[in-house]
Parts: C-alpha cells; structure tokens; sequence
C-alpha cells in the first residue's frame, strides 16, 4: 500500500503545483488513517525464526516439565539397590499432594500432572507407582523372575520392567502430547469460537509449553530448556526431520493466529494454521515412533545383556504406548495394545505385568520395528535410528 | 492538465471511502432490539418456564404414597414430560446467570447433572439425613437421579423399591426440589423482571443481550459437549462410553438431545410456526444484513446449520445408548454438524451484536 502511495505522490509532484499536492499527501494521510491494519487477516507476514511472538505465555506448562523432573528423580533413587523409593510420595507428585516437591514454587503452584493426564490412565501411572515402590525394597540384583536392580545400573521388576521408564516416558504421551492434541490445538482453544485473539495465541503458547523447548531452540545445542519431547525429537532429528518440523510448525501455528487465523475458517491463514496444526502432531508422532524404533535397535544390538535389553526395552514399550494419545494418531489405543504384545509372554498386553523382556526374541522385535517403519514412514531409515 | 487534475481527485477520493469502508466496527446497525428482547422474554423465556412449572409441579403431585406398578408408569411418562421441558429452560440456567432463574438455583448444576452418582444416591436413601443443597448431592439429584430411582429396573421392581418410605422421600425430595425452584424461577419472570429485562438494552457486558447470548451460546457448547460428544470420546481419545449419555436408565437419550437443539433453534429463529410477528434473532441478522462465513446472509446460513444439524442427530439410531457403540460415525457426524455451529454463534453472531464473550472455559494455566 505505501508503495502504491508513494508512485501516486510522485506522479502529483510531477504535474501539480506544491499547493495541490499538499492536499493529496493530506488525503493520502487520511486513506492511510482509515485503513484497517490493525486487523490483519492476510497471507502476506512472515513467520519469524524463532518462537518470537507478542505476550508469549506458557508458565504453567513449564511448572508441570518440572513437576515431571522432581518426579523422574524421585523414581530413579530406586536403581541404587537398598534404597527404597516410597509409592505415596510418587503419587503426591504426580496429584500435587502435601507439599511433595523439594521447590516450593511447585508446591504452591495449584497445578499438578494428574488433572492434565488422560484420565483413562491415571490409575494406570499409579499402578505402576505402586510396583515401583514395591519392587524398591528388594534388597538381591535381578535376574529373571527376581526383582530388583539389573547390573547394578536399572530397577526393574520379575519380568526386566522398568517402571521408571514407563511413568516418565508415558507421561510424555499420556499427558504432554494429549495435551497438545486434545486439548491446546483444537477448535475449542483456537477456533472461531475463542473471539479474544489473546485466548487464542495463549492456547498456542499452551502446546508450545508442553513440547518441552525454548523459544530460540537450537537443535544442535544441548539448551537446558531442552527436555522430553523436544529433546528426544531433537535425537531423531539428523534422520526423520522431525524436530525442525515440529519447531517450524509451532512457528508458522503462532504467526497464523497471530495474523487472525482460527482453526476452523475457510480463509488461506485459517488454512496455514491447520497445516501447522497436522504438521506439528505428525511430527510429534514420527519422534516418538522413531524413539521406540531406536531402543527396538539398541535391544537387539544389545540383546545378550540383560541390564541394557530390559533397559531399552522398557524405553520402547514406553514410547510405543504414548502413541495412542492424538485424535488424529496413526494407531487407536487397541492397535497399540496389538503392539506391545509383541513384548509379552502370551501375547496379548493388558498391563505391565504381562511384559516378558527375558523371554522375548529378536524375532519379536524385529516384527514390532517393521510394523512401525512401515506406518510410519520410516522404513528408510529403519536401520540407523 | 485540468481533466488529469479531475480525475485524480476523483480516484483520491475513490480510494478515501473505499479505504473508510470497513473500518467502522462499533456500528452494529439498526435493528429493533426492544423488539427483539420483548420477544426473546414473551415468546422464548416466560413461556419455557411456565411450561416447565407446570410439569415440574404434576410431575411432584404425582409423587404419592405407595405406588404401584401403573403410578411408576405413570411417573415415569411425567419425568419425560417435565425432563423434556427442561431442555427449553436450560438455556437461561447457566453459571453466566440470566435472572431469577439463577437465583432460584434452577442451574443446570442443581437439575441435571450427569453421568449421576448412584453410589451417592444410595448411601442418601440409606442415611436419610441428606442435604440437597450441597456440593456433594448435586450429582445424586435432579433428573438424571429420577432417572435412576425410576427407571433403573421393571416398573413392577421399581414400585416394589419404593415401598421403602426412606426411597420414596428421597423421591419426592427430588422432584419437590425442582418444583420449588421452577415456581421461583417463573414467578420470578412474571413478577417484574421480565419487564426489567426487557428494558435493560445495548449490548454492553451485563445488558440482557449480552446475557442471554452469553447463557444460550454456553448452553449449546456443553449440549453439544456433552449429550453428544463426550459418550463418543470426542474429548477422550474416542474412547466410547455409552454411560456418559443424558439418560443412561431410561434410555431416550436421543429425544431430549433433540429437544434440545429445536429448542436452541427456536432461540435464534424466535418464532413459532404461525406466529409470523415474533422478532428473534435470525430476523435482527437479515435486517442488519449480515453476509456469511459461506456467500449467504449470516442469519439464513445459521438457521440452515441449525437445521443441517438437527437433522444429523434425527439420523442417529434411537437409543442414542446404543449408537455410541453400534453407529459411532453416524453419531460423530452429528456432533461434526453440531460443532460447525460453535464458529457462527460464538464468533460471528456476537460480533455482529457487538456482545462480548464473557465466558470461556479457561483453565487458568
């Protein structure tokens, strides 16, 4: 526009004498004046390089992250072996009960991981809780049908579970990309029917938070801030993509609201910001599937010790459940399941206890990792994951 | 040079309005909105409450000692009667608090909350000292609790459960509760406030336009939300549960979810059939001339979701109960359709009315 002004008063001066012209730049002044930039609803800004944006807020997304870090600390005082790790204060933590974080920010937050987990599961996280705790107080090494700690270096149950595994790595799923997914990036938080536009770029914040990055995230920098979603994506990254993808799409999300885009719209903006909606939750997906392909391959590079097996084992259990947690997920939650019993004794997987990682063949596993490739796109890079 | 001078000026002045054009957003036109509360209170409002007074207090009387197995019968027709009538009230029975209804209590919070908590029923009936007012009954009260009492086995089985007395006060404490707060809420209206509300005009936050919008438009996201959507899963991962539904004893799910939606229809169409002079909504839309998310008129494009999406829940297998689980797709295109209408209510009717959403489900992260 101020292009086409600026030929427009040239081509005045040109042929007007100073009085004319004056009252065009003032006519000028006035279109200018009256001209709704304030309400931008095109195509044509730019999507900054970083997560730059007006009022970015995403505090209570960071007080859960670190709720979930006390927490992880909490479990893994079970791999030295004698100490045993108490199974209420684990639930406190997850429910934010009785001051149960060394911080009192957290403690004094109001906020807890619970009420934000897929409430389908959460007496799933606490079962394992309670295992945890109990299979704490064995006081021998494991060894297959004894709990306790493998090689000196994981807890793990009768069957090589590591509980630590699957309540870190499944709240990844079961509470942070639910979160993104169900909740932060659907028409309920930034559709239409969210009229403040402050709404809107907050919820998006929301699934900012929630992934686990800094705003100025550089995948090639171990930042800090870079943790759990973001930071396993970040490892898969040199082969999938996916953590580019999932920051350029956080990105280009914020940039479309910003520029008045709502989920459910016809116009182009509202279009780029269901793009980076799909492309975000697809390459979230593609993170996690890879992660668990890549601790499929580590199991069977390292198959003959049971430490590391049942360690990346539990991983990958752990990483193929939290697929089920996307509306738009490849897998539903029974598909899943079909999955993960291919890391049980009989077959069929209902809950932990049914995992057999001293049991299971490479065979077993390298059906799960094909399985996964093949739906995921990965079969390319499979291998080197 | 003096035709180019002309012709400058004209095209200044050309791109002046144009650039003006769309700039104006406090203006939101003329349209008669004395008329439109005055219908919104004597055709919409009053109305759904006189009704729904009538048959909360039948239902009560009804209530008697000793029943047989025709008196629960005959119970249970008048808790379709009185339950059905409700979804025309429930509307203007929300936390955004549209006058006496709300400080009656008759609240969707105090007259239908479900799933209902059967274990808390129970342990009520068997104490009998409850109180019907706290936090921790309002989930054992209210219809979906009548629905358990009435319906939860044989008419013959269920008299047989009422001829213990404490079972059949509990009963008629139930539907004496929302008798009582139907006769308050109605009086309410008659006694002064309908006259109240329809002089508090303009569209500022606590005029009667903002509040009605503000009550109706939440009304329709939890109907949506939750008649529909969340017995599906749409919240849940698709996760199916048949026993989030509205009525999960009797299992006529489906006829007071389109109770319901006609009765969110006749909110922004504001007329019955036959009553040609009644200014709603849909009117006020097509006199301010509203063009569409779709090419249309806004007004004549809602009211065709409204019937797009009335007649997707029409197509979904009675008993709702069982298309959650045997018809899914069939049951979340209806939620699809009724979602297309969140965008146009919440975003563009309110806009064009230049009322404010005032509530919104934050979760105060």
């Amino acid at each position: 526009m101020w292009i086409r002004l600026l030929l427009l008063w040239h081509t005045i001066h040109r042929i007007m004498n100073l009085r004319t012209s004056l009252l065009f730049g003032l006519l000028a002044f006035v279109f200018v004046a009256c001209s709704d930039d304030d309400e931008p609803n095109g195509t044509d800004y730019t999507v900054p390089a970083t997560y730059d944006f007006q009022n970015v807020d995403y505090s209570g997304q960071t007080t859960r992250l670190d709720m979930l870090g006390e927490l992880t600390a909490e479990l893994k005082k079970g791999n030295t072996q004698g100490t045993t790790v108490d199974a209420t204060l684990l639930k406190n933590m997850f429910s934010n009960t009785n001051n149960p974080f060394s911080s009192a920010d957290l403690n004094g937050s109001g906020k807890q991981l619970k009420d934000k987990t897929f409430a389908n599961v959460t007496a799933t996280f606490e079962a394992w809780m309670d295992r945890h705790g109990e299979i704490s107080q064995s006081t021998t090494a494991a060894s297959e049908g004894v709990a306790g700690v493998v090689g000196g270096l994981y807890l793990v149950d009768t069957n090589g579970v590591e509980y630590i595994q699957l309540i870190e790595k499944g709240l990844f799923g079961a509470c942070f990309y639910y979160q993104i997914a169900n909740e932060y990036t659907t028409a309920d938080r930034i559709g239409a029917g969210v009229t403040e536009l402050a709404d809107r770029q907050h919820h998006w914040d929301e699934a900012f938070g929630y992934v686990g990055i800094p705003t100025d995230w550089d995948l090639t920098d171990d930042q800090p801030e870079t943790r759990y979603i973001g930071n396993y994506s970040a490892d898969r990254d040199a082969l999938t993509g996916c953590a580019a993808n999932i920051y350029a799409a956080l990105r280009e999300g914020r940039a479309a609201i910003d520029n008045g885009g709502v989920l459910d719209g016809n116009e182009t903006v509202d279009q780029a910001l269901q793009a980076a909606k799909d492309k975000l939750l697809t390459n979230i997906e593609i993170g996690l599937g890879a992660t668990a392909i890549h601790y499929i391959n580590d199991a069977i590079a390292s198959f003959a010790d049971d430490a590391v097996r049942n360690h990346v084992l539990s991983e990958a259990v752990a990483f193929i459940w939290c697929l089920q947690f996307s509306p738009s997920a490849t897998y539903t939650t029974a598909e899943v399941n079909t999955l993960l019993g291919n890391f049980t004794a009989g077959g069929t997987f209902t809950t932990a206890a049914d995992f057999d990682f001293y049991g299971i063949t490479t065979t077993q596993l390298n059906a799960v990792k094909t399985t996964l490739a093949t739906d995921l796109g990965l079969t390319a890079v499979a291998d080197q994951l | 040079m003096k035709t180019l001078h002309l012709q400058l000026w004209t095209l200044a002045i050309v791109l002046l309005l144009a650039g003006c054009d769309s700039s104006d957003d406090d203006d939101t036109g003329n349209y008669d909105s004395t008329a439109l509360l005055t219908t919104t209170a004597d055709v919409l409002i009053v109305p759904a409450y006189e009704d729904f007074t009538g048959r909360t207090q039948q239902f009560n009387n009804a209530v008697t000692t000793a029943p047989t197995a025709a008196d629960v019968d005959n119970l249970r027709g008048l808790l379709i009667s009185a339950w059905s009538s409700w979804q025309a009230v429930s509307p203007w029975g929300t936390e955004v608090g549209v006058g006496p209804g709300f400080t009656a209590g008759l609240t969707k919070g105090q007259v239908n909350v479900f799933p209902t908590d059967t274990a808390q029923i129970e342990a009520n009936i068997a104490s009998g000292s409850f109180n019907l007012e706290a936090a921790n009954a309002l989930d054992a009260k209210g219809f979906p609790a009548l629905d358990y009492l009435l319906n939860n086995a044989t008419s013959g089985e269920v008299a047989t459960q009422l001829a213990d007395t404490s079972r059949l006060n509990y009963l008629k404490a139930l539907t004496q509760d929302i008798a009582t707060k139907a006769s308050a809420a109605f009086t309410g209206w008659t006694g002064g406030y309908r006259d109240e509300f329809i002089a508090n005009t303009g569209n500022a936050a606590g005029t009667s336009l903002a509040l009605m919008l503000n009550s109706w438009i939440m009304d329709y996201e939890d109907a949506r939300r939750f008649k529909v959507g969340d017995p599906i899963g749409v919240r849940f991962l698709g996760a199916l549960n048949p026993g989030l539904v509205e009525v999960r004893f009797g299992k006529y799910s489906r006829l007071l979810a389109l109770a319901a939606f006609r009765a969110h229809r006749k909110i922004f169409a504001g007329e019955d059939p036959g009553s040609p002079n009644n200014y709603g909504l849909h009117e006020v839309l097509l006199d301010l001339g509203t063009p569409g998310p779709n090419g249309g008129l806004l007004g004549d494009e809602i009211l065709a979701q409204f019937d797009a999406a009335i007649a997707a829940v029409e197509s979904i297998p009675d008993p709702l109960y069982n298309a959650v689980t045997n018809s899914t797709p069939v049951v979340q295109a209806a939620y699809d359709e009724l979602q297309r209408l969140i965008p146009l209510l919440k975003a563009d009717l309110t806009s064009t009315l230049g009322v404010q959403v005032s509530y919104q489900d934050m979760d105060g992260d």
